[in-house]
């Protein structure tokens, strides 16, 4: 519980979560017109961000992305009552390949065998249906109108979709040849000698 | 201090190519909000110069460290050439054919790498020959008995479009080895977006002017842009650092797989919908196995086996 709320607690934290959320905005801004239920949801690539996100930045890139989310919803003319699942959902499925980020490292090597492959697929699938349940939720208690079946098809087809192609790819990319090593948190507890500043900035680009 | 970390190995370059493959099967979703008034060359130029843009400004840090080698321009300017070239060719020669003749004559370039590598003396294994062998049956049985109706003059360009394409990945994937990947990416999109330019300038100046685009067809042109053009030519050229250039053909051969299963799967809304035939399941079905007996690593699987049965029967024996 203490590191994911981390990256509030510093201001290297703070910066760097709006620095995540402004690159959400950036890749997702441009495609907001290609709409699959209009006022609901929309064709996302940005979501090929959200593995990256939370395999890379941690508790950090979660709450990036979740703002990041709500953001482009809100600057995209988008805003519904399901914004709000939308939130829980995209921060709980980036939390989700942060926390099983051991399943697709080995040996350092992200993504790097048949057996950590195949278990980052399954980790997509679930992530998906994580968002999946959160904003059809919202949107079942509160639009009893739209078409909840169709919306939880569509989210779980265009979020796997994406984490897989090209965010498996990326991921492969970031951690081999940009040397991004994957955020264990194994700093985020309390630095001893008051390096608290420290703290919360793990998993970023090594020193080159 | 030099950056330590794993180097990408043999999978993942695989990954990532069968990624690339994939972001180049939804190139016609895609193309299906851009008006088709717009030239095929002006697509091309202006998505080039955006995911030149675009990858220039993520990793200008890095580029702007790097020197710019004069051998590296020439390299990437010949490879420039011949991407337009055989995208010229192929995009005339395919107006003469029939669409499933003129898809199973691109996919001659298979044919031509392996034989070109025979030529340039390299090595080609023969599980790779079985693997492309299997492929282009699949690929044929795939496009249905619809393949056969030959037009010379146009099956003769994009058959020569296949051979400059094959001269183009051999000499790409020699490039990735030698060059630092980004900098050749981010050089190569620029100069197919200027010499494509030049290329729609010449055929069809007056389109220039006349150009409008809307909303829904800038953001698939910026769609286009950011995966088939910035993340997939990066992901490529830094996959084939690793991957060997025959290896990377069949892979790409799984493209007919991947746009088969979007053009059944994928709702009316994005894609006119074509329904699975048997062809289609037994053919895609033949290129994925192609892909399999090309790159399944069989040595390191024997030797897999045979040291886990050592384990098992030293502790059997220990006991």
């Amino acid at each position: 519980m203490r590191e994911i709320v981390a990256p509030f607690m510093s201001l290297r934290g703070v910066c760097q979560l709006f620095l995540l959320c402004g690159v959400h905005l950036l890749f997702a801004l441009p495609f907001s017109t290609m709409v699959f239920i209009p006022g609901l949801t929309n064709l996302r690539p940005v979501t090929a961000l959200m593995p990256i996100f939370g395999i890379f930045f941690g508790p950090a890139g979660a709450w990036g992305y979740a703002f990041g989310n709500i953001a482009y919803d809100v600057l995209s003319g988008n805003v519904a009552i399901s914004c709000i699942g939308g939130f829980v959902g995209n921060f709980l499925a980036t939390l989700i390949f942060w926390l099983l980020v051991k399943r697709i490292t080995k040996n350092d090597r992200v993504v790097g065998s048949l057996s950590t492959c195949l278990a980052y697929v399954g980790i997509s699938v679930g992530a998906s249906i994580a968002v999946g349940i959160s904003v059809v939720s919202w949107v079942f208690f509160f639009i009893p109108e739209a078409d909840a079946v169709y919306l939880f098809v569509s989210i779980i087809i265009n979020n796997t979709f994406f984490f897989i192609m090209p965010g498996m790819a990326l991921c492969i990319l970031f951690s081999t040849e940009f040397k991004f090593a994957p955020y264990t948190g194994k700093k985020a507890s309390p630095p001893p000698h008051g390096h608290e500043e420290e703290s919360c900035i793990e998993g970023r680009q090594e020193p080159v | 201090m030099a950056a330590e970390g794993p180097q990408m190995n043999r999978f993942q370059a695989n990954i990532c190519l069968i990624c690339v493959t994939m972001c180049w099967s939804v190139e016609v979703i895609l193309l299906k909000n851009i008006p088709t008034e717009i030239p095929a060359f002006a697509v091309v130029c202006m998505t080039n110069f955006i995911g030149a843009l675009v990858l220039g400004a993520a990793f200008f840090a890095r580029l702007k460290k790097m020197h710019l080698s004069r051998s590296l321009v020439l390299n990437a300017s010949f490879l420039a050439t011949l991407s337009v070239a055989f995208n010229v060719l192929a995009t005339i020669g395919l107006r003469y054919l029939e669409v499933s003749t003129g898809t199973f004559a691109q996919m001659m370039t298979l044919v031509i790498v392996p034989l070109a590598l025979f030529l340039l003396r390299r090595s080609v294994s023969p599980q790779r020959w079985a693997g492309i062998a299997i492929v282009i049956v699949g690929i044929f049985i795939a496009l249905g008995p619809s393949v056969g109706s030959i037009d010379l003059l146009g099956i003769t360009l994009v058959l020569s479009s296949c051979v400059i394409e094959a001269v183009y990945l051999i000499r790409l994937n020699a490039c990735a080895k030698k060059a630092d990947p980004m900098q050749l990416a981010v050089l190569l999109l620029a100069l197919i977006s200027l010499f494509s330019g030049i290329v729609w300038a010449v055929f069809d100046p007056w389109s220039i002017p006349a150009l409008r685009l809307n909303a829904a067809a800038l953001a698939s042109l910026f769609m286009y842009s950011l995966f088939i053009c910035a993340i997939a030519m990066a992901l490529n050229i830094f996959a084939q650092k690793t991957a060997a250039v025959q290896d990377t053909i069949v892979i790409y051969a799984l493209q007919i797989v991947f746009s088969t299963i979007f053009a059944a799967t994928l709702p009316d809304l994005l894609l006119e919908p074509v329904p699975l035939t048997a062809f289609a399941v037994i053919g895609c079905s033949l290129v994925c196995i192609g892909n399999i007996v090309s790159e399944f690593d069989y040595q390191k699987y024997v030797k897999a086996v045979k040291a886990k049965r050592q384990l098992w029967l030293d502790k059997r024996g220990s006991q």
